[in-house]
C-alpha cells in the first residue's frame, strides 16, 4: 500500500508500507510516472514497513529507475529492506540496479 | 496417511484478493516440515504463479464469457513426498521455453544479463524458480506445476 508520495525540494520520497501485489503496482506505477513527467529525477523509497513486493512492484521500481537515469538524475535510492523483501531484493539480483541505503 | 488436496477456481477478475490469504494460509498449514525460508520461497512462487494468471484474465477483462476469466488452483501432496501446486489460467499460453531457461541460466551460474536485470517485467519466473525443485509448464503454456519436496 502507499502510504504517500512527497515532494522534498526535488527529491520524491515514496513511503510504502504492507504487501505490494499487482493491484497496488499499476496504482504506484501511474503515480511514479507523473513525477517523472513533473522532471523529478531523484527518488527514495522507504521500505521499512513493507513485508511483501512481488515482481510486478519490482518492475515498477525498475521503470521509474530506468526513466529516472535517463533523465540524467540519481535515480532511485532504496532505504529500509529487511525481511523477505530484502531477499526478494537479492535473489532477483536488484540490489545491483538501484542504490540501497 | 490423510490425504491433502485443495482445488479453488475463482473469478481473476477481482477474485484474486479475496482468496490469496487462504491460498497462503494452506500452504503454511501443509509444510509443517519445512524451513521458514522454504515456506517464505514458496509463498513468493505460488504468488508470482497467480501474478502471470492475472496478467491473462486482465487481458481478458472486455470478454464476456467468464470462464475466459477463471483461475484454478490446486495444491496436493504426492504420495507425501512432494507438495505440487498447479496453477491454471484461461489464457492460449505464452514462450516459456525461454524463461525458464534463463532462469535456469541464473540458478546455475549465479549470474543475470544486464538484459534480465533492467527488464521492467519477466522476474515472476526466475521468482517461482527460486522457491522449487522442479517449475514446468504444459505445452500450451497456460498452465504452470510447481513442485517441492517435503522432508520427513
Amino acid at each position: 500500500m502507499i502510504l504517500g508520495i512527497r515532494n522534498e525540494q526535488g527529491l520524491v520520497v515514496v513511503e510504502l508500507e504492507g504487501k505490494i501485489y499487482v493491484d497496488d503496482a499499476s496504482d504506484l506505477r501511474e503515480k511514479l510516472l507523473e513525477q517523472i513527467k513533473l522532471g523529478h529525477k531523484e527518488f527514495l523509497v522507504l521500505m521499512e514497513r513493507v513485508i511483501y513486493i512481488d515482481s510486478s512492484g519490482l518492475g515498477v521500481l525498475v521503470a521509474i529507475q530506468k526513466r529516472a537515469l535517463e533523465q540524467g538524475g540519481r535515480g532511485v535510492m532504496i532505504r529500509g529492506l529487511n525481511g523477505a523483501v530484502r531477499e526478494i531484493f537479492e535473489l532477483t539480483r536488484l540490489n545491483r540496479v538501484f542504490e540501497i541505503l | 496417511m490423510t490425504e491433502e488436496f485443495l482445488q479453488i477456481v475463482f473469478e481473476g477478475k477481482g477474485g484474486l484478493p479475496k482468496v490469496r490469504d487462504c491460498l497462503s494460509d494452506y500452504l503454511r498449514e501443509v509444510l509443517t516440515t519445512a524451513s521458514p525460508e522454504e515456506v517464505l520461497l514458496l509463498e513468493i512462487a505460488l504468488n508470482e504463479a497467480l501474478n502471470n494468471a492475472m496478467k491473462v484474465v486482465t487481458a481478458h477483462e472486455d470478454s464476456s464469457a467468464p470462464p475466459s476469466r477463471r483461475i484454478s488452483v490446486t495444491m496436493y501432496v504426492k504420495q507425501g513426498k512432494a507438495l505440487i501446486i498447479r496453477v491454471k489460467d484461461p489464457g492460449e499460453g505464452f514462450p516459456f521455453h525461454d524463461y525458464i531457461s534463463q532462469a535456469d541460466e541464473v540458478f546455475r551460474t549465479g549470474e543475470l544479463p544486464e538484459s534480465g536485470l533492467w527488464a521492467e517485467s519477466g522476474r515472476g519466473i526466475l521468482l517461482m524458480r527460486a522457491g522449487v525443485d522442479k517449475l514446468t509448464y504444459n505445452k500450451k503454456g497456460n498452465v504452470v506445476t510447481l513442485q517441492k519436496r517435503l522432508h520427513h
